[in-house]
């Protein structure tokens, strides 16, 4: 994530860490930001956008979960923390997050891609001082690099503080991958299809755009009545039920994803393409590979391959297929056959709801036909009346008296 | 003034549209006005809309999950515009088992009294505009303690709002299952005093009780979300980091308990509505019910309600079905060729279409 600048900046570090952090940085902390910096910026509010994040820590492991703006303070000069405001803030989220228990992990605040600034040095060391740890982290958010964000590349950086034989503060710069729980992933998703933009809200029945939740509305309708409506609606629009809806978002979704997939192993593919020839396998080449050489994603594009088998256990169970092969495994993997039937469960419910409804269709018609039926007797009772006794002979014997005993 | 310059050379001004991102606006004065006038007082249906920031949204969500089986709370801040509730941000509140005691919120009190007056000094001036509080696993409605809190909350809060999220729907259904929610004055009798429960189907059975005794005492209200244009550029540039999950997630194993409950409800009903059946068709039994069609109705209900639950239920699974396959596909269809399952795979998409058959040719009945 490194940005290479002409003029290096004299506050970063290079030198390799002794240890290196491994930090998850969760969806919500960067929405918060961005939430922060629009409110700030809408509300002309004074001061510099600044906050904090919290987060587990397991030795070197970090996550960085939630954050929250901090109210600022003038001290000798330097922008610092509201020291009694900020202690307070900080035990009312941990009064909320015990389980797992978050704490402070690293502050944020917006600068240039070149990294920290000096005036970020005293703010650090008073952080540092208020939560007597030198741990805490530093989360840049770059505006500039909002409009060319490529690849999936952050506007930010992050940087761990340390302290130098010359006793001055230095910043290391940190990777850190995106890291999303399963509800906070459905809601980020719920967030990033609709297309609803915030802008105010008209007078009157401004309707919400598209991507209000479908709430079934239809209160006390009687239901052969809703039941037309909504295939007149279908009829005229082809809307889809909501339960298409979802399924097709759904597979949309799935399939951006293997189209993302798809683009990763093409690019792996053309780095591997254009690397020389290997030396080892191929014996005519004497010339050792050059230093450029990437021998970790080597390595790990190496333990992929080899995982990729475990991901289809041999299902073989095909009587032509197995004939052909040697491995003579006849019977489907214990996955195969758990896969299977979990299919068949899938199916079961499925059919049991047909099931269900076509119970609810006969019982339906069996409760018109009564009606249609019960009138049907009455007019012939009433004709008959003048007639003589009737014939009974009203097709499908209906009038069977016990019917209606 | 040196060292302000010094932290504010990144420039946010580029990064805000003052149209589009109008709802990140607030101006006090104008909330003192509209809150002076209380339109809401003269009509109870006032407020027909909520449309909450996409942090105040994923928060609740995310406070929901963690509570797991237990009901959590929180509150949400905001302000109105018309009929519109905006809910800008969100915060978690110490009680938990919300659902079972009364005086749940009061304890939250001193917590967020001082909770919202460090917010002020932090310049977040909205004021908190509703109550957020989960229900793991039996749908977004109101319980009867849940109308009394709102109902007192309106009396000495209002403009005020009711939301409730169901983490385990949610994380089934793959997207947020969210109501908003308003109480009626008291003695006030809605136009269609029909039951507001008409579209909650999934209702189980230990609930319906208290959620039939209630529903004509609130209103829902239509839920949508906004975001800002930083965050929707932000949200692009996330997709790239998260996309892996959209594939690798098995939406049947992780929701096969629920799933179970589910079906157990549903069972639960059905045995009921047969005993229903039972006792008006007497001993002939079947389809000619001898009650008066007002039995005959709700009897007719009280099986629409089952069908709903039990396809909702095949719907959910055959997603995760379909999400078993594509992994299936993408990732072991190269390796294993000739697998036996080439029938197998081929029949969910047959079901799966039959299943919609019946649906389609259901409705244009
Ligand atoms: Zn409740």
């Amino acid at each position: 994530m490194a940005d290479q600048k002409a003029s290096p900046n004299p506050l970063v570090t290079t030198k390799a860490p002794e240890t290196t952090l491994s930090v998850q940085l969760h969806p919500l902390v960067l929405l918060t930001i961005s939430d922060y910096i629009s409110r700030h910026t809408l509300r002309q509010q004074e001061g510099p956008v600044v906050g904090a994040i919290i987060g587990q820590q397991n030795g070197r492991n970090f996550t960085l979960e939630h954050a929250f703006e901090c109210k600022l303070a003038e001290q000798d000069g330097n922008i610092v923390l509201d020291r009694e405001w900020f202690a307070e803030r900080i035990e009312q989220y941990k009064d909320v997050h015990k389980a797992p228990a978050l704490d402070l992990v690293a502050m944020f605040t917006m600068a240039p891609v070149e990294g920290p600034q000096g005036v970020h040095v005293p703010f650090m060391r008073q952080v540092q001082d208020l939560t007597s740890t030198e741990g805490i982290m530093l989360l840049l958010f770059h505006g500039s690099q909002v409009d060319q964000l490529q690849g999936g590349k952050l506007p930010i950086t992050l940087w761990e503080s340390v302290q130098e034989q010359d006793g001055e503060m230095r910043f290391r710069e940190l990777s850190f991958e995106v890291e999303t729980g399963e509800a906070e992933m459905i809601g980020v998703d719920f967030v990033a299809k609709g297309g609803g933009n915030a802008t105010a809200v008209a007078k009157a029945d401004a309707v919400p755009a598209a991507e209000s939740s479908r709430k079934d509305k239809s209160k006390g309708k009687g239901k052969a009545k809703e039941k037309e409506e909504e295939a007149d609606g279908d009829a005229a629009m082809g809307v889809l039920s909501p339960e298409d809806e979802e399924l097709i978002a759904s597979l949309n979704a799935k399939a951006n994803a293997i189209k993302m997939l798809n683009q990763r192993i093409n690019l792996l593919r053309s780095y591997l393409e254009q690397l020389p020839e290997s030396y080892l396998t191929d014996s005519s080449t004497t010339t050792p590979p050059p230093d450029t050489i990437n021998h970790t994603l080597l390595r790990s594009v190496q333990s992929m391959l080899s995982r990729v088998p475990l991901l289809a256990p041999p299902t073989v169970a095909h009587p032509t297929a197995t004939s052909s092969e040697n491995n003579g495994g006849l019977q489907p993997s214990s996955i195969a056959q758990a896969g299977e039937k979990e299919r068949q469960d899938v199916h079961l419910t499925g059919l049991l709801a047909a099931l269900t409804r076509s119970v609810s269709e006969a019982s339906n018609l069996g409760s018109r036909f009564h009606v249609v039926a019960k009138e049907r007797t009455a007019k012939e009772r009433s004709g008959f009346s003048r007639g003589g006794r009737g014939l009974g002979n009203v097709p499908g014997g209906v009038t069977d008296e016990s019917l209606f005993a | 003034m040196d060292t302000q310059k010094a932290w504010e050379i990144e420039n946010a001004v580029k990064l805000v549209d003052p149209t589009r991102d109008a709802l990140y606006n607030y101006n006090r004065e104008e909330q003192k006005k509209i809150t002076d006038a209380r339109p809401w007082r003269a009509n109870p249906n006032h407020f027909k809309y909520v449309r909450i920031s996409a942090v105040a949204l994923i928060k609740m969500t995310m406070h929901a999950r963690s509570g797991g089986d237990l009901e959590i709370m929180g509150l949400m801040l905001g302000y109105v515009e018309h009929e519109t509730f905006i809910v800008t941000d969100a915060l978690r509140l110490p009680v938990e088992g919300t659902e079972t005691r009364v005086n749940a919120q009061s304890e939250a009190d001193e917590y967020m009294v001082q909770y919202l007056d460090r917010s002020r000094q932090a310049g977040q001036l909205e004021n908190a505009v509703g109550w957020y509080h989960s229900h793991p696993g039996y749908g977004c409605w109101l319980s009867g303690i849940d109308v009394g809190t709102q109902h007192t909350q309106q009396m000495f809060s209002d403009p005020f709002l009711a939301v409730v999220i169901d983490p385990h729907r949610t994380i089934s259904a793959g997207k947020v299952e969210i109501g908003a929610f308003r109480t009626y004055p008291d003695g006030y009798k809605p136009p269609d005093s029909g039951s507001s429960a008409e579209g909650m189907a999934a209702v189980p059975m230990a609930k319906a009780a208290d959620f039939g005794a209630h529903a004509n005492r609130y209103y829902s209200l239509e839920v949508s979300h906004f975001k800002s244009t930083l965050d929707s550029k932000l949200l692009e540039a996330l997709w790239n980091k998260y996309w892996v999950q959209t594939i690798s997630s098995s939406p049947l194993f992780t929701n096969r308990e629920y799933v179970t409950h589910q079906i157990e409800d549903v069972a639960a009903k059905t045995r009921e509505v047969d005993g229903g059946v039972r006792m008006r068709g007497g001993a002939m039994g079947g389809f000619a019910p001898r009650a008066g069609p007002k039995g005959r109705k709700s009897g007719d209900e009280q099986v629409g309600k089952v069908v709903k639950a039990a396809e909702k239920i095949a719907n959910e699974e055959r997603m995760g079905l379909l999400a078993a396959m594509v992994k299936e596909k993408v990732f072991a269809a190269g390796v294993a060729p000739a697998s036996g399952n080439g029938s197998a795979t081929a029949v969910p998409v047959g079901g799966g279409s039959a299943g919609g058959d019946t649906q389609m040719s259901d409705v244009k009945a």
